[in-house]
């Protein structure tokens, strides 16, 4: 036996499609007008849409409108480059080190993540003492909108 | 009520991807023949394979159908979760109690390199998650964070958490990582996804792993020396949920709760003689002190700087390292049975924890995934019952 070993290397490549749904139709829609939608399931509401509450289990009663103003939960200073999955027509611009932050966004049972900016990157501490007392933020929209989440570059503290 | 034990288990000595140097259905071959020669047990007698594997981390769809055969599934019942061991290992025990097999063959390898970023990210939904490049380092970072916002928990403390594990993985001949690093090297490491650096986040780990369950008739045949299972809980996060829901632990704590009730474990700081975690990143260690009611809330921290949780205090964690000594991607759930296993029944170098009756081994799909959705499996292990 020798023991010699060699590696053999390979990529896939495959590409998928899939059905937005009616909701989430809407949702993608109407982010090119600058609107947030949510649905409300019984006493909550969910921003954004969602199909059923994991919770309750129950349908959403009517679509809500929003300008997608939340606050934040939690966030991280992300420091590489993404390994991103490829989305055509839906670029990602950001460069490293970013924050990634949970939001609620007007009082939402359903936390959503996106970009933060417009805070001090180099001093968490203090960012996590301002989330701690309620960071408000709103969406900072691209000018070219595509129909996709990322019509949304960022989200800025709201007092900015 | 019938029982089951883990009656064997072969494993090679987990490594970095340049230096395992074999096919993973070689590898899953040769640990699962090492645990059948340690009963003298011949191939023909195994009733059911059940691999734990995910496509996506070994770049071949239906991956299972390679490795099948490699752990004896050769005209047998075979089957693959991608869940984790742990996860597999229920299954088993539903065969083995359902009558449906007596002999369960759990076996997952980790040989083939890949993209882990790009893979987690690929877990997650096209719509809103995916297109923003989010994968399980931002989640730990998110998860580390609300530790930081609703503890006394400190970066400190996650260093020194990363630290006891990874001294006990430098004592563990099986580990990957055997470097003992200490806590001011692994709090100046490269941040990675604030307010984790590089050294707090699990990195993928190579080898292979297979154990085997049997029936309490056959157990006590084939074994002087079986561990028995006394508990299992499961229980699921939900994907979209409000960030209490989501940061909550809940698929976690459902797991245990529901091992408790059935292995009839009241106070499990006292009950349990140790414990091995699935903690893909330092804070999660943390978390799940108090998740598994190792001690109140708040008070993990405290748990850990009062050395509770060090192999020589009153509830050891992670004495094999954890998973930031050894993450093997697909395996990691067997491995870690493996070492609860070795534990009990002394044959873990370097390890003295007096005569352990009693401990909890966990698993998650969360070293892959990411924040909602992640399931965790929780057995409770035993000797001399």
């Amino acid at each position: 036996m020798t023991e010699l070993t060699t590696n053999l290397q390979w990529n896939l490549h495959c590409d998928f499609s899939q059905p937005q749904g009616e909701l989430y139709s809407q949702f993608m829609s109407a982010l090119k007008d600058k609107v947030f939608l949510g649905t409300k399931i019984g006493e909550k509401s969910y921003f954004p849409v969602k199909q059923f509450c994991s919770t309750t289990y129950q349908e959403p009663e009517k679509v809500l409108e929003s300008d997608g103003v939340g606050v934040v939960e939690s966030f991280t200073i992300y420091n590489k480059k993404p390994s991103r999955v490829a989305f055509p027509g839906a670029d990602l611009t950001v460069e490293a080190p970013y924050i990634v932050a949970a939001i609620s966004v007007h009082n939402s049972s359903q936390s959503f993540f996106h970009f933060l900016s417009g805070v001090d990157i180099d001093n968490p501490l203090a960012l996590l003492k301002s989330i701690k007392a309620g960071l408000e933020v709103r969406p900072v929209w691209a000018e070219n909108r595509q129909g996709n989440i990322l019509d949304i570059l960022y989200f800025e503290p709201v007092s900015s | 009520m019938k029982k089951v034990a883990i009656v064997s288990y072969g494993v090679l000595p987990y490594t970095s991807a340049d230096e395992v140097g074999m096919w993973s259905d070689e590898a899953t071959f040769k640990v699962t023949r090492e645990a059948l020669a340690k009963i003298n047990l011949s191939a023909d007698k195994i009733d059911t394979v059940i691999l734990s594997s995910m496509d996506g981390l070994d770049g071949i769809t239906i991956s299972n159908a390679l490795m099948a055969p490699a752990a004896g599934a050769f005209k047998k019942e075979s089957t693959r979760i991608e869940n984790g061991g742990i996860h597999c290992a229920v299954s088993a025990i539903a065969g083995i109690l359902s009558g449906s097999a007596d002999i369960v063959v759990v076996a997952s390898s980790d040989t083939i390199k890949t993209d882990l970023d790009y893979v987690s990210n690929a877990t997650q939904d096209s719509v809103f998650r995916a297109p923003l490049g989010f994968n399980q380092d931002q989640t730990f970072g998110l998860l580390a964070t609300e530790c930081l916002k609703n503890t006394d928990a400190t970066e400190d403390d996650f260093a020194a958490v990363s630290a006891k594990n990874y001294r006990n993985g430098a004592r563990n001949s099986l580990a990957h990582v055997k470097a003992g690093h200490e806590a001011d090297e692994i709090k100046s490491s490269k941040m990675a996804s604030w307010p984790l650096t590089d050294l707090q986040i699990a990195k993928p780990s190579y080898g292979a792993a297979a154990i085997i369950f049997a029936s309490e008739e056959t157990a006590k045949k084939l074994t002087d020396n079986p561990v028995w299972v006394t508990g299992i809980g499961v229980g699921t996060n939900a994907y979209f949920g409000s960030w209490e829901e989501l940061s909550g632990n809940a698929g976690l704590e459902k797991a245990a709760k529901k091992a408790y009730e059935k292995a009839g474990i009241k106070n499990p700081a006292e009950d349990l003689d140790f414990v091995e975690l699935a903690n893909p990143f330092s804070a999660f260690e943390l978390m799940a002190y108090e998740t598994l009611g190792l001690c109140e809330k708040g008070k993990a921290a405290d748990l850990m700087r009062n050395g509770a949780t060090e192999m020589d205090g009153s509830i050891p964690v992670n004495i094999s390292g954890g998973s930031l000594s050894t993450n093997g991607l697909n395996s990691s759930g067997v491995f870690r049975m493996i070492q609860a296993v070795r534990i009990m029944n002394g044959e873990s170098e370097g390890v003295d924890i007096g005569n352990p009756k009693k401990a909890l081994v966990h698993d998650s799909d969360m070293n892959i995934s990411a924040v909602g959705g992640d399931s965790h499996a929780v057995l409770i292990l035993e000797k001399g019952v």
